[in-house]
């Protein structure tokens, strides 16, 4: 057994002990109960750390290290690698399951028998984990997985990972990601043991204070990390993606969206209970449990193969186990729940309709069935293609159309529940019943039919149903009035605020922030969404200067036998342009630079004039091939330079295939340009094993409207050895986004781009900045544990 | 007393469940065991399928790689292969095969396909004649549709 798998075993031994200890009575064997405790944690962090060190040093008879990383990876990709399969995330994960039961240690605290019991449920979870990364165990060696190899093989490089990943947003995703559902973990062991302990007992003093207290900071923890999570995920798509758009409904995008809209109910209605503790004693605990089930939940469609998306290519196999998490970790919350539901006197409701618990309920209410529209419209396809072996077309129209409704209703309440005070009933539910009003009318205007909020024509459903057809013909003008009324209620909150503590100030700050980034955040979402302006347009990388106009047009080209094509349809002029600045055409070698493939030309030409009779390898990249009867001359070049290969006739080599060429320096030879130079007489020219990270075409462009010039950068397109990735031009500014994309590599020097112009896409990012200050605000200025005052 | 909660609760339910039945009931098959269903035609869903088929038959083979999540796949469904002229042709004279990228991962490696729609067009035995990466609108799909049935069949002699 190798380092690593035997730390995941010490880790389960460790773990099952503290587990075990902790059931005893209490003072009984204490000292080895912490002592094992901290073995699991340490043993499953140094696990983590030895992981991350094979990564580090690319030590390719990892298997695991073979599948996800390549020596030419700079070192934050080579770490990025570690989260970039099931077997790195699942140990990350127990890893930090573990540290949060360690963190039930401090204060004294663990004189009550909930924080007891709160870490019994965490350690078996963090058991569960470690189970699971043992089985299908990251440490595996390549000679494990590949019995047939020869005993002290080892890999040149690894496979590496698929280049779209190749990405500083997406090398931090997973890290995000799984801190955010790690964070769940706490919560949902208390929730479950204080809904256990009190529909038992009826009444434990400590358990109602501290399930709540310990879970707050938890539970926003999670949020804010899941929101930062998803939003590096939708920058990464929104860049890398190509098509530019940061959410597509994708299975494993919405099956994370779920733990995030539970989270955001539960952390409402946790605060509601925390306010007064007999209001929401089974809802608040449920709700908080189902954020860790479907954070789990979220694991299975990712990685149990069930599902299909986007994020299909890292599929594992220890999905079966997950699912049954999946079963548990629902059932077990729903049942105390039902059970504590019964057993708890009913409470009289407070008089009238409105009421400031009545609006907040409304409120959960539409976000829960939110949630469960994005859960039905990601289980219930592969529920039926299980069933009947058919597929059902779920497209993100599906989404976005029964899902606008109730976000208006939503982004209404919020308006409302941020301005409704008992004090100024009448004051509130008028201004409430005139943006309603308004949002209404706005619903029916449409200057053109590009207002509609959703294209129902697509093949959302065959039959196209008069409700769908309703629902689709919505203007997206009616996001309007609700965010307007958002912005007028935050500025009659605040006012309120105006004598408080300071301290108080910056919580209230920090929960307007959080409401004013999601009204940001929906007039971005809907306006870029809807009001992308996109136009196709093919560049020569040999016209530098050249100016061409985007039309409303498509041009495509193709390849292959009938050579290329390509038809201007329907020019429909408008006043933007492009401008090609510069082009190049070069490899770059990542942190495999100088290694042991050759050398680069400025290299070669220095060394070839000091020892001229030496013999040398070349790395480049083919430029040109002529024949010349006699002999094949090909261009070499990388960012150094070029450099002429002369080498045996009927050499076979395709233009920017990467090459190292060995042979003796020629010095002063007339190059098949007509100038005298020094060329490599090459003996051999062959493929390079492995030595390039990339290859890179890189377009410098303008994009002006009129005379102004509205965007300028680099375009460029990458070649991996295992795929190729395309990176835009993006140029951000306040009101939009100018987005160039490069379709294909150049083709017989002609470059196909696809410009898009993104009006208020930034809206989004900022709205999810103001988002995150706000939670952070909460975090420090509300730790919880006091009752904090109605508003 | 009216009991208000109780009664939105109620409300809630409501909605979720004529959402439910009504998301069910609306949303359209989009392929079975066979064949998928784009374009009201009929598509194999493997290359072996299709090659079959049009060996038999000696039509040319179009195989069509696309995903339900792809933004432009959606557009060909819309405004190309829907087209009626469009339709026709691909109906009378071509095999048709639609790889689902997501579940069919053995035809998408065999023909190292990156990222949908991505269209390639092959002789009846399987020669390739071109590919089509990415989205081509209607005019010009329609151009290589009839160049590559007057290619294949010049290749197929």
């Amino acid at each position: 057994m190798n380092t690593g798998d035997a730390l995941l075993v010490l880790a389960l031994l460790s773990g099952s002990a503290a587990a075990l200890l902790l059931v005893l009575p209490q003072g009984r064997l204490e000292r080895l109960r912490r002592g094992s405790l901290l073995l699991f944690a340490s043993s499953l962090s140094v696990a983590f750390l030895l992981l991350l060190y094979y990564f580090a040093v690319s030590d390719f008879r990892i298997y695991y290290v073979w599948r996800f990383s390549s020596a030419a990876y700079p070192m934050y990709y080579k770490l990025s690698g570690a989260l970039a399969g099931q077997e790195g995330t699942l140990l990350f994960w127990a890893m930090l399951i573990a540290l949060s039961a360690l963190y039930l240690e401090r204060g004294d605290e663990r004189r009550f028998a909930f924080v007891r019991h709160t870490q019994l449920v965490v350690i078996v979870l963090g058991l569960y984990f470690t189970f699971l990364t043992f089985l299908q165990s990251p440490f595996t060696t390549i000679y494990q997985a590949y019995p047939d190899l020869p005993p002290g093989f080892m890999p040149e490089d690894g496979n590496g990972l698929n280049p779209l990943l190749l990405d500083p947003w997406m090398a931090s995703h997973p890290f995000t990601t799984f801190l955010g559902y790690a964070g769940t973990t706490i919560p949902f062991a208390g929730a479950v043991v204080y809904l256990f302990t009190t529909a038992r007992r009826r009444r434990d003093d400590a358990a109602q204070r501290l399930w709540v207290t310990t879970g707050m900071q938890w539970l926003r923890f999670a949020w804010l990390f899941s929101t930062i999570s998803m939003t590096f995920g939708g920058i990464w798509a929104y860049k890398t993606l190509g098509w530019g758009g940061f959410w597509a409904w994708d299975p494993v995008e919405t099956a994370m969206l779920l733990p995030w809209l539970m989270l955001t109910a539960a952390v409402h209605v946790t605060l509601e209970h925390r306010r007064d503790s007999t209001k929401y004693s089974v809802l608040a605990p449920v709700l908080v449990a189902f954020s860790f089930s479907l954070v789990v939940y979220a694991t299975a469609v990712t990685r149990s193969g069930i599902f299909e998306s986007v994020h299909a290519f890292i599929a594992g196999s220890a999905g079966r186990y997950i699912m049954l998490l999946v079963g548990i970790s629902f059932t077990v919350p729903l049942v105390l729940g039902i059970w504590k539901y019964l057993r708890t006197p009913r409470r009289e409701e407070e008089r009238g309709v409105v009421s400031r618990t009545n609006i907040f309920y409304a409120a959960i209410l539409v976000f829960l069935i939110i949630t469960f529209i994005s859960f039905y419209g990601i289980t219930f396809p592969p529920l039926m293609k299980l069933i009947t072996t058919q597929k059902y077309a779920i497209t993100k129209q599906f989404f976005n159309l029964w899902l606008y409704p109730f976000f208006l209703l939503m982004l209404l309440l919020i308006g409302l529940g941020l301005h409704y005070t008992e004090s100024r009933k009448r004051e509130a539910l008028g201004a409430f019943g005139v943006f309603s009003l308004i949002t209404l009318i706005a619903v029916f205007i449409k200057p053109t039919e590009d207002f509609n909020i959703v294209d129902y024509t697509s093949f959302i459903s065959a039959s196209k149903p008069l409700l769908y057809a309703t629902l689709g013909e919505i203007s997206s003008l009616s996001v309007i009035p609700p965010v307007a009324y958002i912005l007028y209620a935050s500025a009659e909150r605040w006012q309120l605020f105006s004598r408080a503590s300071r301290r108080r100030k910056l919580r209230e700050a920090g929960v307007i922030a959080i409401h004013l980034g999601v009204a940001l955040i929906a007039i971005g979402v809907v306006f870029s969404s809807l009001f992308t302006s996109e136009f196709s347009v093919t560049l020569n990388k040999n016209r530098i200067g050249e100016e061409k106009p985007l039309t409303q047009a498509e041009f495509h080209e193709g390849f292959g036998r009938l050579g290329t094509w390509g038809v201007h349809q329907g020019e429909v002029l408008t006043d933007y342009r492009i401008k090609l600045l510069d082009y190049r055409d070069y490899i770059d070698y990542g942190s495999g630079a100088g290694s042991s493939y050759g050398m680069s030309i400025a290299e070669f030409r220095e060394a070839a004039a000091r020892t001229p009779q030496g013999e040398f390898s070349v790395q480049g990249m083919v430029g040109e091939v002529l024949d010349g009867g006699h002999a094949t001359f090909v261009k070499l070049k990388d960012s150094t330079g070029e450099l002429w290969v002369a080498t045996a006739p009927g050499v076979n080599l395709a233009r920017g295939e990467v090459v190292v060429a060995t042979g003796m320096p020629l010095p002063d030879v007339k190059t098949p340009e007509g100038r005298n130079d020094v060329v490599l007489l090459a003996e051999q020219i062959g493929d390079s094993p492995a030595g390039a990270f990339r290859r890179v075409q890189l377009a410098r462009v303008a994009v002006f409207r009129g005379e102004a010039k509205i965007g300028e950068g680099d375009v460029k397109f990458e070649v991996y050895k295992n795929g190729d990735a395309r990176r835009p031009l993006i140029d951000r500014s306040l009101s939009r986004d100018v987005f160039v994309v490069m379709d294909s590599p150049t083709y017989r020097g002609e470059m196909s781009m696809t410009v898009r112009i993104k009006p208020l896409i930034n809206q989004v990012w900022m709205g999810v900045a103001l988002f995150v200050f706000g939670i952070l605000l909460c975090i420090l200025y509300d730790p919880g544990g006091r009752r904090h005052e109605a508003s | 007393m009216l009991k208000t909660r109780r009664l939105l609760t109620l409300a809630a339910l409501a909605a979720v469940a004529i959402f439910a039945y009504y998301a069910a009931s609306a949303t359209p098959v989009i392929s079975d065991q066979n064949y998928t269903y784009i374009a009201e035609l009929e598509w194999y869903n493997t290359y072996d399928a299709g090659a079959e088929v049009a060996l038999r038959e000696k039509k040319p083979m179009m195989v069509y790689f696309w995903t339900i999540w792809c933004i432009y796949c959606e557009k060909y469904h819309k405004e190309v292969f829907s087209r009626e002229d469009i339709r026709q042709i691909l109906a009378r004279d071509f095999v048709r095969v639609a790889i689902d990228m997501d579940v069919n991962k053995e035809d998408t490696r065999r023909f190292n396909v990156a990222a949908p729609p991505h269209v390639i067009f092959m002789t009846y035995d399987g020669e390739i004649i071109t590919r089509v990466p990415g989205y081509m609108p209607a005019d010009d799909f329609k151009r290589v549709l009839l160049k590559v049935k007057a290619e294949a069949g010049g290749a197929g002699e």
